[in-house]
């Protein structure tokens, strides 16, 4: 009796310990969460993008309902292409980056992701990207737009090769001053065209009570991105020389910009309390002292008035060209984002017809159909900006009538963009380096440190200017 | 043990080639080997067939139940650590070739200025940090031996915070920490102090993260040391009383004393933790303002996870098990001289 129960009971944990393994076996292979696509029965082939909420169907607002517009087009026309978008979001969270490029170095990366424009050279040098040329007939028309837009020609070319799209609806920068007009109205003062002119409206237009700010001049820009600001300032800054293997953030130009940065934050009380008020750790709209109507002036680009007509359609928003020294023609500064095709992708060639249909119009009207239907249906601003005003000035001008009635501020805010080839002297794109992050990074880091005074501009510069060549050597080897 | 009356502890009967152990409760024979086996030598009862047989069966079944954890220590954990160094004399990238580099990473670690960083502000926060946290846990734990009423409930909410993922306690104090609109802000403006940009600034950013660790850990380091309080003897405090020592006497003489070996525990762990310091830094400050919680385990992240230099980053991996490997053997070694074991 004993015998055939402690048999029976050894059966039992064995086939315990078995079954335990096998499932943990299971659930360690069914560890990994990403996947590219599957062919299926039907010999449907499924194409995913990893995009931002604003890149794509996944989030609310009137973007995504264009995107969703042109993917059941595209679907249509193309029976045997699905697309799954994914969201992900390297405007909120840089780390999703490396999100992508793991998944990529694991074999399990999507099939596109959009990136920041500028980080397409440094990307394609790491092996993340592949060109979408070898996809592309030599008569696409996807040469001739990307040339129409400031900057991405150059970006998006590597080695002779070009990389991904910008899609006519992705922002392309052409930083400029927003000014709330209701404060300078009121101060009576006119927008700067100079620096100097900052610097002292700025001081005029910040306010305190009790040693706190209900009011600030000039804001600086959120993030890692108030390079940009200097950038713009006496473009074209050459950051980094000898084909981007060199840093050259010591030049004099770097150096007077940063001063100039410096100088604005003093004027408003310095950097630390300026902070304090402006959060610039936050790219939360909410938390935005400009958006919010607490901040006179902010560098900034064309998405800012998409972000205005959805959020804070009243904000009495001017937009300007960005001041320089002298009071003369600005020179611009574009930047953007694009849709690459991943390495290793399941489905490049499917991919790239997608992305090629993106920079159609016929896909670009029906995108702006979707998204002046979902403004006019929840009574927003219909503001239609992005690269677009480059590619398809008539589409933008198709709607202004309307926008000129109902918002006249973001009517003269999106004429601003709309006009940039005649208001701008020029323009620049960024540098390839392979160190494009800390580039920006590096520089940002020395206007903080300097506008803090924890030395003078040209001694941070030269210390982040020395971390920038380490990473470039890093990289290179 | 038994001296003190109490009962011996049951031998658990499957564990033991013991034959008596197979008789039932009453200890009546049980099958045909009962009685059988105490006649052997027991190098022939271990050789007998069944013996073997079952000896086979129950090894493989150990293996199978631990073969989960097996499985995950040397796959997931040996293996990786042992690729890790090897990795660490490449050029090892995910995306590209991979070359073999000799002592060229170790040797750049040196010269890179954002691994000295790194390290001086690791440093800091266990400097800092450790002793903070410490101090904080042991002051809590005093008032926790208390045992006033509703400690119980007193422990429960203490340890909220440990229970509580780091990237979401983080999130809430980047929102306590916010400089214009935070809670500790207010609260400091309403007692007529004007609060500091806590994570905007390189002054206070690393002040910040040592609050956001503290904390996280003081739940665990609480209650550990009030069990350690709890272990000390009474008797050692009436001696004391009688020889006429008050408080602090007691305190430094007594409970210091017996306490060192549970505080040296959580010095070492706290040590190794504080080496670590990494999300509280990548989730409020993105190792900012200026790279001041630039940490060394955050550079590591970034050159392996975001730079793909995943042979440099193997480098600084094995430099930091090193180094602390090598002052968790000094804490050892000086812990002869302050721990004391004896009760």
């Amino acid at each position: 009796m004993y015998k055939a129960v402690a048999k029976a009971r050894r059966r039992h944990h064995l086939a315990l310990a078995i079954g335990g393994a096998t499932v943990s076996c299971i659930l360690a292979a069914c560890g990994s969460g990403a996947s590219s696509s599957a062919g299926g029965s039907s010999g449907k082939v499924t194409v995913t993008v990893w995009a931002d909420t604003g890149v794509g169907p996944t989030g609310a607002g009137p973007a995504p309902a264009g995107y969703k517009a042109i993917t059941a087009a595209f679907e249509k026309a193309n029976p045997k292409i699905q697309i799954a978008w994914r969201n992900y979001s390297p405007k909120q969270d840089p780390s999703s980056y490396q999100t992508l490029l793991t998944a990529v170095a694991g074999g399990h990366g999507p099939d596109v992701a959009a990136i920041d424009r500028f980080l397409t050279y440094e990307f394609a040098q790491k092996g993340a990207i592949q060109p979408i040329q070898p996809y592309l007939s030599s008569n696409s028309p996807v040469y001739a737009e990307t040339k129409k837009i400031p900057g991405a020609s150059f970006e998006q070319t590597v080695g002779g090769k070009l990389y991904g799209v910008t899609f006519p609806w992705q922002a392309v920068g052409f930083w400029s001053l927003c000014y709330n007009k209701s404060m300078f109205a009121k101060a009576n003062l006119r927008p700067p065209t100079t620096w100097s002119q900052v610097t002292a409206d700025a001081k005029a237009l910040t306010k305190t009570k009790n040693g706190r700010y209900t009011q600030l001049g000039y804001e600086p820009y959120p993030i890692d991105d108030t390079e940009m600001w200097y950038y713009s300032q006496n473009n074209p800054i050459p950051l980094v020389s000898d084909g981007g293997n060199k840093a050259n953030l010591t030049n004099a130009d770097a150096v007077r910009a940063v001063k100039q940065f410096v100088a604005v934050m003093d004027a408003e009380g310095g950097y630390a309390k300026v902070s304090k008020f402006a959060n610039p750790t936050s790219t939360l709209p909410s938390q935005d002292p400009f958006y919010t109507g607490k901040a006179a002036m902010d560098a900034c680009g064309d998405w800012y008035l998409q972000t205005i007509a959805q959020y804070y359609p009243k904000l009495p928003v001017g937009v300007v060209p960005l001041p320089n020294v002298d009071g003369g023609k600005s020179y611009g500064w574009a930047g953007g984002w694009s849709f690459q095709i991943v390495k290793g992708a399941a489905h490049a060639k499917q991919a790239a017809k997608f992305m090629q249909y993106l920079m159609t119009k016929p896909a670009t009207e029906k995108f702006e159909a979707a998204y002046t239907a979902y403004n006019q249906k929840h009574h927003l601003p219909n503001v239609i900006i992005g690269a677009v005003t480059f590619m398809y000035p008539d589409i933008v001008r198709h709607d202004m009538s309307s926008l000129r009635q109902t918002s006249p501020d973001l009517y003269q805010a999106v004429n601003h963009f709309l006009s940039v080839p005649q208001t701008y002297s020029g323009v620049n794109a960024r540098p390839h380096t392979v160190a494009a992050g800390e580039l920006f990074t590096d520089f940002n880091n020395a206007g903080i440190a300097a506008a803090l005074h924890e030395g003078s501009p040209a001694a941070e510069l030269g210390k982040q200017n020395t971390l920038l060549q380490g990473s470039i050597n890093g990289d290179k080897g | 043990m038994a001296t003190r009356g109490e009962p011996a502890p049951a031998v658990p009967a499957r564990r033991t080639l013991d034959p008596t152990l197979d008789q039932g409760v009453a200890g009546a024979p049980v099958g045909g080997h009962a009685g059988g086996l105490a006649s052997l030598s027991p190098r022939a009862a271990a050789s007998a067939p069944w013996i073997k047989r079952r000896a086979t069966r129950e090894a493989v079944a150990g293996y199978l139940f631990a073969s989960p954890w097996l499985i995950g220590f040397f796959g997931l954990l040996c293996f990786p650590l042992v690729l890790s160094l090897y990795y660490s004399f490449t050029n090892y990238s995910l995306l590209g070739k991979t070359r073999f580099v000799g002592l060229a990473n170790y040797s750049a670690l040196l010269h890179d200025p954002l691994v000295a960083k790194g390290a001086v502000n690791t440093v800091w926060m266990v400097a800092v940090g450790l002793p903070v946290g410490l101090i904080v846990g042991l002051i809590l734990a005093l008032f926790m031996d208390l045992q006033v009423k509703g400690t119980s409930l007193y422990r429960t909410l203490l340890y909220v915070p440990a229970a509580t993922p780091v990237v979401a306690g983080s999130l809430l104090w980047v929102w306590v920490l916010n400089g214009q609109g935070g809670l500790l802000n207010d609260i400091l403006n309403l007692l007529g102090l004007g609060g500091p940009n806590w994570l905007g600034t390189p002054q206070w950013s690393k002040p910040s993260i040592v609050i956001m660790t503290t904390w996280a850990s003081v739940g665990p380091t609480t209650l550990i040391l009030v069990a350690g309080l709890r272990n000390i003897p009474v008797h050692l405090y009436e001696a004391a009383v009688l020889d006429g020592a008050g408080r602090i006497r007691r305190f430094v003489h007594v409970t210091v004393p017996m306490l060192s070996p549970t505080l040296f525990f959580l010095i070492v762990t706290g040590l190794i933790a504080g080496f670590q310091v990494f999300t509280q830094a990548y989730v409020a400050t993105g190792g900012g303002p200026v790279n001041s919680t630039l940490f060394y385990v955050y550079y590591l992240f970034n050159v392996g996870f975001g730079d793909f230099r995943m042979g440099y980053a193997s480098a600084l991996a094995w430099v930091l098990f090193i180094v602390v490997i090598l002052i968790t053997g000094i804490q050892f070694w000086y812990s002869k001289k302050w721990v004391h074991y004896d009760q």
